[in-house]
Parts: structure tokens; sequence; C-alpha cells
């Protein structure tokens, strides 16, 4: 690792965060089509979210609060929820992963996933909760949540090498 | 801090008000090519199997569609003289029709339908440019699908009646029993304030009762399936599961405003 790979600056990647933002949107709203829902589509983590979390462990330049307010308004509109429910959660995982960006950078592949499995099931805690419908009366809906969080936790380190090996590319 | 307030007032406002409506309707516009993009390898799927269809299977689905449409037409010449009955008894009676639709029907394809847990909608190919509006309520050959709620140039989403916000007047075919039903989500009803007194049989058919002037009267929207009395509940506890086909509909129909005339009820 280079001590260039430390210090990214959003300015000079900007295309790449954008069309992963970009990715993400698009890889979310097949998921929320109801075609694949038997398919391997239906365990599929909110990448969206894991996005946001990446590149917010990794441009130590920005808070990405506003980055995750807007995001999260665009994944409102596509889910059809309540306005802002979303952006609110995107906001609170991004403002937990601001608190522990540096260390989660030093952190092992599989101590990232971990967290990274903690924060998504957070996040559909948090859903049900803001929605109005707790994923704890519905066992089916609580088994499909847990699955998305540790498929999110398995791809974590897929996505994350993936993204990293760009970054190194481009530098 | 201050971006977290602000999803908070708009989780408010959004809640209590329309007044959002617009602004949603800005940013689905600003996620169609998000969504395009996404449904690329669905319909370029669908154009595969449409190309390498077999001759004979759409030889046969062209039979079946003008025995259809023959039977259609021989249904139509009788409604054409049962609606001229009925306008001789209105004008012996001197009443006016229930309702009345203002504008044609608009006939739409459905893009995809959702699979959150928390909402149910699916999305057509209508919008704003071919003068569809908010609250227009939508139907397929079987029955009612749900309403439209938000709307961009070229598309609109509509909210299943299985949404749990979403509430429909009907009434039972039967008897005439009227209720309100309401989304449970995961293709299934549930009926309201039917009275423990009420006659319900398993197999009972929904229709749209016609109150609140948002579904036009007499479409089916549900068949009943399980009904419970409960000794503390003054009112059936009954689930029903949707008469149209609400996720396997490819063409809708949107009906235009209804009107609903003095006189009537």
């Amino acid at each position: 690792m280079s001590d260039k790979f430390f210090n990214i600056e959003l300015k000079n990647i900007r295309w790449l965060v954008y069309s992963s933002y970009f990715f993400a949107l698009m890889m979310d709203s097949m998921s929320i089509m109801g075609v694949q829902s038997e398919g391997l589509f239906r365990y599929a983590p909110v990448f969206t979210l894991l996005a946001l979390l990446f590149w917010t462990s990794r441009i130590s330049d920005h808070t990405h609060l506003f980055t995750s307010f807007v995001l999260g308004l665009f994944f409102d509109a596509s889910t059809n929820s309540l306005l802002g429910a979303h952006a609110a959660l995107f906001c609170i995982l991004t403002f937990f992963m601001l608190r522990i960006r540096l260390q989660f950078k030093a952190y092992p592949l599989w101590h990232q996933s971990l967290l990274i499995g903690f924060y998504m099931f957070f996040f559909h805690l948090m859903q049900g909760f803001i929605l109005g419908s707790s994923i704890f009366d519905n066992n089916d809906l609580l088994m499909l949540y847990i699955q998305k969080s540790l498929v999110a936790a398995l791809i974590w380190p897929l996505v994350s090498r993936m993204l990293d090996r760009f970054l190194i590319n481009l530098h | 801090m201050s971006v977290f307030l602000l999803c908070i007032v708009l989780m408010v406002t959004d809640n209590y008000g329309h007044f959002l409506s617009s602004f949603r309707s800005v940013l689905l516009t600003a996620l169609a090519p998000v969504e395009q993009a996404a449904s690329m390898p669905m319909h370029l799927y669908n154009w595969l199997h449409q190309d390498f269809a077999n001759i004979n299977r759409l030889e046969k689905e062209v039979q079946r569609l003008k025995t259809e449409n023959l039977l259609l037409k021989t249904n139509q010449l009788k409604l054409n003289s049962l609606e001229q009955e009925i306008a001789n008894l209105n004008a012996l009676l001197g009443t006016a029709s229930k309702t009345t639709l203002t504008r044609l029907p608009t006939i739409a394809t459905v893009n995809y339908y959702s699979n959150s847990p928390y909402s149910q909608f699916i999305k057509i190919n209508k919008g704003s440019l071919h003068q569809v509006l908010p609250n227009q309520a939508v139907i397929d050959e079987d029955g009612v699908v749900g309403q439209v709620i938000h709307t961009t140039p070229t598309s609109s989403r509509v909210q299943l009646i299985t949404d749990p916000d979403n509430h429909v007047p009907v009434r039972i075919q039967r008897t005439g029993q009227r209720g309100i039903l309401v989304g449970l989500g995961n293709n299934l009803l549930s009926l309201k304030f039917i009275p423990n007194a009420s006659s319900i049989q398993e197999g009972d058919l929904l229709v749209t009762s016609g109150l609140g002037e948002l579904y036009p009267a007499g479409y089916p929207v549900a068949t009943i399936t399980t009904f419970a009395k409960k000794l503390d509940q003054p009112y059936y506890q009954i689930e029903a599961v949707p008469a149209s086909q609400l996720k396997k509909s490819n063409k809708v129909l949107i009906l235009s405003d209804t009107t609903t005339r003095p006189g009537y009820e």
C-alpha cells in the first residue's frame, strides 16, 4: 500500500465515485424490481449503502453527509418510502463510519466485514422501526434481513478489493 | 446534525401532508436513467425470449385472442342493449346514472413491480405527458389493481391494493354489505368493519362501492378466503386475495376521473 492510497482526494477520483454510486443505485433498483425476487437478488444487500460506507472510509477530506442525504432521498423515491427515512438512516450510518474510519481502514478484511454486516443489520432494524413494521414480529422478514446482512458481510471483501484496485491503478 | 434535522422535517412533512409530492416526482424523474439502465437486462431477456418464441405457440395465441375478441364483441352487444334499457328506466324513475367516465381509459404497460416489503407498487409507462394524474384508478382484465400515486413525464407509480397504506371502499357483491379493504402486503388483504351478524361466505366477491369517489363502483377487487368471528370483537376478521393478477399483469387500464352525480344512493 502506498502513502498515496491513504491520501485520496475526492477531486481526483470524482468520476469513479459517481459511477460507483450510479452502479450501486442501479443494482438496488434491480433488487427492488420484483422480477428477480426469486433469484439471487432476493438476498442482495443495499449496494448504495455499501458504496457510501466504502467511500466514507477511504476519502478522508470529506464528511460525505450531504452525499448520504442525497443518496438516501433517491433511495426513498426509488422504494416509495417516507421521504427522508432512508436519508436519515444513511446519514446515521455514515456518521458511525466517520467516527471510526481511520481505525476501520487499518482493520483486517474479516474485521471490516463483521462491522459491515453489523451496520447492515442495524440499517434493516431501524428501517423496520421507522417504516412502521418491526422485523421481530415477522420471522420471514427477520431471516431475510439476517441473510442480507450476511451477504453484505461476505461481499464486502470483494467490493473493497475491487474498488481499492481501481484506486491503486489510478495512482 | 442539520442534515439529520432536515431528514426529520422531511419525514414529518411527507407523513402529514402532500406538499412533497412534486419534489418526489422530481427525484423520480432524476432516477429515470438509473431505472432504465436497471431494467435493460430484463428487457434484453424478454426480447430474446420473444424472438425465439415458437411459431406454433404464437398461432395458438392469435387463435385464442380471436376467440376472446368474438366473445367480448358478443358481450358488448348485450351491454349496449342493457345500457339502453337502464337509460330508459332511469328516465322513467327520474334518476341519473351512477358514474360516468369523462375520458376514455388509457392503456399502459407495466415496467416493473416492487419487491419491497414496506411498499407495494408497480411502475407503468404512461405519465403526466399522457394526461395521467395522481389518484386515478388502475385496473386489469380481472379487477382493480390500485391507484396512481406519483407521476413523472413518462411514467407513473401505482400503489397496489395490497399496500398497507391503501384503503378501498368495497361492498360484498352477494349481500351489498359495505366495508373497507386494507392491504396487508404479500398479496393479501383484510376486510374491515363487517359486523359479526352479517352473512359471510368463503369465495364472496368484493366489488368497489364507489364511496369516496376514488374508485368507480362495481369493479371486482378481491375474493374472501378466510373469516373468523372473535368473541370480544364486534367485527369479523376477514382475509381476502386480490381478484386482479397484481404481479403478473403486463397491460393495465388507467381509468379517467369519475364524477358521481347527485340523485343516486
